[in-house]
């Protein structure tokens, strides 16, 4: 037994020779060699990106798609884009990586509601809607956007993907969009502008 | 929007390295109920398969056939990995960069070697754990002792980077072998779930346990 741990500790590991600490090398291995488009960096850090990040990036697909087999797709085609294209995951801050998966999803899912690939809608999308968000609200919000999908400007879209779907606060959705705050007030404004007049027309 | 709660992007970044998120987070997910089901909606995601790697594109969506060959590199290059890092490494590895990983280390008069599974502890070897945590926020040692109860031998904060943590063991003359597991965990586990997870070496997003069995040479 090591008995009470105060019993059996010994002094402070700081005391053991620094060559006590030698960790083993691990292999990075080049995807790169084989996929031909990505960076050595991305390549070798991205498994453990993906495992991280992959459930936040499933919930807002299906926040906005609504269905699940629609909203994997455009997760993983935001991942594949991330080991293509993406920032540099391994020096990169965990907000860094985060806004640039939630955008390239926000864009996909945005040419998904164009494409008109929707499906039957997901029953159990309400666990993964803004906490401090009324359900209702949401799901206005996202049935305005793929009723105007089309004919809106993509700014616009994102913008209130972001805010009225996603729940971000406008200086997160600013952030990720790489705008300013006024900007982006103004991109939500037009949009209400488009849903109110949308409303009007349909009743 | 009310001040209470965070926004997704905010508990998202919580749940996927709650060691880095500010103290306003991870105190009001604690007490809020509607924040947690948010996370608990965020684990049954990241429990649900990985089509990446276990599922090829359905034909009728030739737009996702893109990814196929994207993931398949990545399978050849984890099996690879794989493959290269079991030959290199041996005995002495416990875990690769980027995953949860614990390192034993054995200091026996002035030699201080990584312990392996075929190593036979004697007395008076002290024991050091370097641990890297990979998005995980806690960390504790625990051993089992008389009937069913466990004893906390350590108890503390992920370091951000790999690291030993302040706490040496010391093997006794006592015969028979020793337990040790080190649970990591997203939030402190009260004893109760420690002893669980450490019985039942759970590794998922919220748990992750190394358990070790010392083996001690016979003393008279």
């Amino acid at each position: 037994m090591w008995g009470s741990p105060t019993g059996r500790m010994r002094g402070s590991v700081s005391q053991w020779p620094e060559d006590a600490f030698l960790w083993p090398v691990v292999p990075r291995v080049d995807v790169c060699a084989f996929a031909g488009l990505c960076s050595m960096t991305n390549a070798s850090s991205f498994p453990q990106v993906y495992r991280r990040f992959l459930a936040p990036v499933r919930a807002k697909c299906r926040r906005i798609i609504g269905t699940a087999e629609a909203a994997e797709d455009i997760a993983q085609e935001a991942f594949a884009r991330l080991l293509g294209s993406g920032p540099d995951v391994a020096s990169s801050e965990t907000r860094t990586i985060l806004a640039w998966l939630y955008l390239t999803a926000t864009r996909l899912a945005i040419d998904a509601l164009r494409a008109n690939r929707r499906g039957v809608r997901d029953t159990d999308v309400e666990a993964h809607l803004p906490p401090h968000q009324s359900p209702h609200e949401v799901l206005e919000a996202r049935r305005a956007i793929e009723q105007m999908c089309v004919d809106t400007p993509s700014e616009e879209l994102e913008a209130a993907v972001l805010c009225r779907v996603d729940g971000l606060s406008q200086p997160e959705a600013a952030l990720t969009l790489g705008v300013s705050e006024r900007t982006l007030r103004r991109l939500l404004q037009r949009f209400d502008e488009r849903t109110v007049a949308l409303r009007r027309t349909a009743s | 929007m009310t001040e209470e709660h965070h926004s997704p992007f905010e508990l998202d970044a919580y749940w996927v390295s709650p060691g880095d998120a500010p103290l306003r987070v991870t105190a009001h997910v604690a007490s809020c109920e509607r924040c947690q089901t948010y996370l608990r909606g965020l684990d049954t995601l990241d429990a649900t398969p990985a089509r990446l790697l276990a599922r090829p594109a359905p034909a009728r969506r030739p737009w996702f056939a893109r990814v196929v060959p994207v993931a398949a590199t990545l399978a050849l290059a984890a099996g690879i990995a794989l493959f290269v890092r079991t030959r290199e490494t041996g005995d002495t590895y416990v875990g690769a960069k980027g995953t949860p990983a614990v390192q034993v280390l054995v200091r026996r008069g002035e030699k201080t070697q990584i312990y392996a599974d075929s190593m036979v502890l004697q007395t008076g070897d002290a024991l050091a754990f370097r641990v890297a945590c990979e998005g995980f926020g806690h960390v504790a040692l625990i051993t089992p002792g008389h009937g069913d109860t466990w004893t906390r031998l350590s108890d503390a904060m992920c370091p951000k980077e790999a690291t030993t943590l302040p706490l040496t063991l010391v093997v006794d003359d006592k015969p028979g072998d020793e337990r040790v597991s080190v649970v990591m965990s997203r939030t402190p586990l009260p004893q109760k779930a420690l002893e669980s997870a450490a019985k039942a070496s759970t590794r998922d997003r919220q748990t992750w346990v190394t358990a070790y069995v010392f083996k001690k040479a016979a003393t008279r």
